[in-house]
């Protein structure tokens, strides 16, 4: 499993961390934390009185927070769907 | 003043968010088996993610709590850290320097140090980034340690301790790997809570016009809403207190490029994109961002100078600069945005510290312990190591942040740093690559004696004997002095000691061969689709920063 490392000499064959990114896909970790907090937060803004209103000078920040973080949610997990891992296209190198 | 009431929706958020970072770092342990896998997280990872990494690491505490505190004191022209400081240097990175890196396979800049120069330089280099690593982790801890004694009431010490521990768990377990997709977790997270600050900053005091007219009529007047206006030499009126050519020589040439394009805790996730135009195009991505940054730092900045009574004014018992931020996110945010800004001040000190600690034990495990201090064992004992480094780094910069305690504004003293450490390093890099000349010895005692020089104005300056008229422009003539005696030095000792062995310069030298017969140019990659391409997306980074320079001269 792990490779023998030559002491004092710079590593060439650095091939591990793709297990890293073969474990889980940033992007629905990403898309589903964004998406929790959106939904927390478009239904919290929907609850929102005139006191939190006052307090964020008139804007319901929490409703449009929200939107705006279901939006970012839903694009990382179109992405990710659209696109998995795995079937990227080879980049050309030098 | 500052204490917020957080209710139990804050603090559902904010939970959730280190389920999901410590969650990372569980799963992330898995994909750990050898020391490469906890120290380097491969080469394998897709641009987006090491560019939005690369642009996290940067976005620390201090970095977020500095630049609003900066907004305050010094007004718009604090956009010179970053349309000046920042993008020149990151898009230089992406396109002259990272080909260098990148082919030369080394696994830390120290390293790279060490094929070109020699032990003697390699060592220097390593202890010296070690040092500043643990030292710019405290000054993080430290900050986080202020808001959250501001903010919920923890004394500062407590909040010091458990801020490490955390920390210290997330990056133990699944090393640069968590540390990375952290980072980018962070990133959306911080920006989720700063943009609704700002905007509804903004709102709060009636619209841009109504801002910009009480900011002429404050101690900043007219000069603190423009960038450039008010830098003449000899005639310096714009509050930042540096004339132009300080600007664009001190911080826009010497200080960030020493910082973004040799400072590991950055190219390290350069180093760890998949291959070499990735790694090219980390800075590249991390540069957009980084030009609009300002927007919700700057502006919250201001908002706290004319909203807030006395702010900045220590005497009248005022608020601090660098209360800012937790101050505005005190008095604007309602429950709910309030999490989220909770939240992304907890992952932007993350991001800083993971940052520092993530690089901080490549560097002493690969770097110190491997090549010198513990030759030729398992593997098993290089990976313990890592993990007992992270330990140790966390612990000392506990010690730290306690001595930065003492620093009134924690971004000049950061700078301060910089300007000692960064800055002689990018004229040894600069020259180790491009001028075949330059000998061991010639790097060694270039690199010695412009660390030496930077710490020297820094003394001199902090004991009184000489005045630059502000800690910023302190910091710019500290940044070049070290430059300018690091590159003398290195030409007039190579020229004087011997040419190097050839072995040296190969494949790591412009225009020398290597091994593979490769010769290191700055030919760039060939890439089919506009958005990979390195000198396209360099270009438009620059022609961005060059129009919003021009709009906010």
């Amino acid at each position: 499993m792990s490779e023998p490392i030559q002491p004092g000499r710079p590593q060439t064959e650095v091939e591990t961390g793709s297990r890293m990114q073969r474990l889980f896909d940033l992007r629905y970790v990403i898309g589903a934390l964004l998406g929790v907090y959106g939904v927390i937060l478009v239904v919290r803004g929907l609850l929102d009185g005139p006191e939190e209103l006052a307090r964020a000078a008139g804007l319901s920040i929490n409703l449009w927070t929200g939107v705006g973080l279901l939006v970012v949610a839903a694009i990382f997990l179109a992405w990710g769907l659209t696109r998995p891992l795995g079937i990227d296209v080879e980049e050309n190198i030098d | 003043m500052l204490r917020l009431n957080p209710g139990w929706l804050d603090y559902t958020l904010l939970a959730l968010y280190f389920v999901v970072v410590l969650g990372i770092g569980v799963v992330a342990r898995r994909a750990v088996g050898t020391s490469a896998d906890f120290l380097l997280a491969g080469r394998s990872l897709p641009a987006w993610v090491t560019g939005l990494a690369f642009v996290a690491a940067n976005l620390g505490a201090t970095e977020i709590i500095g630049m609003a505190a900066n907004g305050a004191e010094y007004g718009v022209a604090t956009v010179h850290y970053y349309w000046i400081g920042a993008v020149p240097a990151m898009v230089f990175l992406g396109i002259v320097m990272m080909p260098f890196y990148y082919r030369s396979k080394v696994r830390s800049v120290p390293e790279f140090l060490r094929l070109r120069f020699g032990n003697y330089t390699h060592v220097l280099n390593a202890v010296v980034f070690a040092v500043a690593s643990v030292l710019i982790a405290g000054v993080n801890l430290y900050a986080l340690a202020i808001v959250l004694n501001a903010l919920l009431g923890w004394p500062e010490f407590l909040g010091i301790v458990v801020s490490a521990a955390v920390v210290l768990v997330y990056i133990g377990f699944g090393g640069l790997g968590s540390a990375i997709y952290g980072e980018v977790l962070q990133f959306f997270v911080i920006l989720a809570g700063l943009i609704p600050l700002a905007i509804v900053a903004v709102r709060s005091v009636g619209g841009f016009s109504a801002l910009a007219d009480r900011v002429t009529a404050s101690a900043l007047g007219e000069e603190g809403l423009h960038a450039w206006q008010g830098t003449g030499v000899g005639d310096v009126t714009n509050p930042i207190g540096a004339n132009w050519v300080s600007i664009v020589l001190g911080l826009g040439f010497v200080l960030s490029f020493g910082y973004w394009t040799t400072n590991f805790a950055e190219i390290q996730r350069a180093l760890s994109a998949k291959d070499r135009s990735a790694s090219q195009r980390t800075p590249l991505i991390a540069a957009f961002p980084k030009i609009l940054i300002p927007a919700v730092t700057i502006i919250p900045g201001l908002v706290a100078l004319i909203a807030i009574p006395n702010f900045g004014n220590d005497a009248a018992g005022g608020l601090e600069y660098n209360d800012a931020i937790p101050a505005l996110i005190g008095q604007l945010l309602p429950e709910g945005v309030l999490g989220i800004a909770l939240t992304g001040l907890f992952a932007s000190f993350m991001a800083g510290v993971a940052a520092n600690v993530s690089s901080l034990n490549t560097v002493v495990t690969y770097d110190l312990l491997q090549p010198y201090l513990a030759k030729g064992r398992s593997d098993r004992y290089y990976l313990n190591a890592g993990r007992w480094v992270t330990a140790g780094g966390v612990v000392i910069a506990i010690f730290t942040a306690l001595l930065a305690a003492d620093f009134n504004n924690i971004m000049t003293y950061l700078q301060s740093l910089f300007g000692i450490f960064n800055a002689p390093i990018f004229a040894t890099f600069i020259l180790g690559m491009f001028w075949k000349r330059t000998s061991g010895w010639g790097g060694f005692a270039g690199l010695l004696s412009g660390v030496l020089a930077g710490a020297l104005v820094f003394v001199l300056a902090e004991a009184g004997a000489v005045d630059f008229g502000s800690g910023i422009a302190t910091s710019f003539y500290q940044a070049g002095a070290a430059f300018l005696v690091d590159v003398v030095i290195t030409v007039a000792v190579s020229l004087a000691t011997a040419k190097p062995e050839p072995e040296r310069l190969a494949g790591i030298v412009y225009g020398v061969p290597g091994a593979d017969g490769v010769v290191p140019t700055l030919r760039q990659p060939k890439e089919r689709v506009w958005y990979r391409k390195p000198v396209l997306l360099g270009g438009l980074a620059l022609a961005l920063t060059v129009v919003l320079n021009i709009v906010f001269a």
